[in-house]
């Protein structure tokens, strides 16, 4: 089985995984926001999605990449796909507890790196938004026309790069907060 | 100057603690669980960003690396991690003695408190 979803916040990815899971469908892959699902018993896996650091080390990127995969896998999880910089994991929950960060001092580092990735993606957002701006003035004042499709798809055009933008600084910003609240427990 | 000693956390304490042996990754889970009877299980992220820490920082060392196993890498403490871990018994043992001399005086006068 297949399908589409968006997730800008891991923690509900989990939660939606986990909850696939418990209804009798194991997530084994993920290709541009489509998860592919094979039938499991219910419940059987224990999901986690990861942005591992890969600090550290000797060896090219794919090298540590691969140390780390068989790291998690030696404590009796299973390696399930990357998608460019996130890692998807799973464990039997029969073998126990699967968590891959368990003290703040780790999981500030985590919301660390995934705070550094969305400020990046948000950023290249940013200046598409303006191009798109740029771009619509000079559609509305040279081309608007009788067209509606083609002015709802300009008009569109304009809305998303915005939308994701907005999407991206607000979880910044929850990634800011989790951060500082973890800090109080450090 | 001297590294300034701060506090270890809880992972990279009981990390050092499993490595006086030579101990993999898998190896320093099990530990942990076991001396801490079963309250501390670290996660794998959270153990392989420490590792990876104290390897940069000296105070472990890689022991042996086998190619055929999935539990290859054979990690040990260093001079440097010893002198670190011992300076840290230290403190907590202050921590340890101050917290126990107050609160026992306290209670004390508390009682005390109460009589009158």
């Amino acid at each position: 089985m297949r399908k589409f979803k968006l997730f800008f916040d891991k923690e509900k990815e989990e939660k939606w995984l986990n909850e696939m899971c418990r209804q009798g469908w194991g997530m084994t892959n993920f290709f541009m926001g489509v998860y592919t699902f094979m039938p499991c018993a219910p419940g059987q896996y224990t999901y986690q999605v990861d942005l591992p650091e890969f600090q550290g080390g000797t060896g090219s990127r794919d090298q540590r990449k691969r140390d780390y995969i068989e790291f998690v896998e030696s404590t009796g999880a299973e390696y399930v796909c990357s998608w460019v910089f996130y890692m998807i994991f799973r464990k039997e929950t029969c073998k126990g507890n699967f968590k891959l960060y368990t003290d703040p001092e780790s999981e500030i580092r985590l919301f660390g790196r995934l705070r550094r990735l969305f400020l990046l993606v948000g950023l290249i957002e940013f200046f598409l938004s303006i191009f798109q701006t740029a771009n619509y003035i000079n559609y509305v004042t040279n081309y608007w026309g009788p067209n509606l499709g083609e002015n709802v798809v300009m008009f569109l055009g304009l809305c998303l790069p915005y939308a994701f933008t907005i999407t991206i600084i607000i979880m910044v910003i929850r990634f800011t907060r989790k951060i500082n609240k973890l800090k109080l427990y450090q | 100057m001297a590294e300034r000693q701060t506090a270890m956390t809880e992972a990279v304490y009981y990390i050092l603690l499993s490595l006086k042996a030579p101990n993999h990754g898998y190896g320093i889970i099990q530990n942990t669980l076991e001396i801490t009877k079963g309250r501390l299980e670290l996660g794998a992220g959270t153990l392989y960003g420490a590792v990876n820490t104290l390897l940069d920082r000296g105070w472990i060392r890689l022991y042996s690396e086998d190619k055929h196993s999935r539990k290859k890498k054979q990690y040990l403490i260093t001079e440097k991690g010893n002198t670190a871990l011992e300076q840290e018994i230290k403190r907590l043992e202050e921590l340890l003695e101050n917290g126990r001399n107050i609160m026992c005086t306290e209670a004390g006068k508390e009682e005390k408190h109460e009589e009158i």
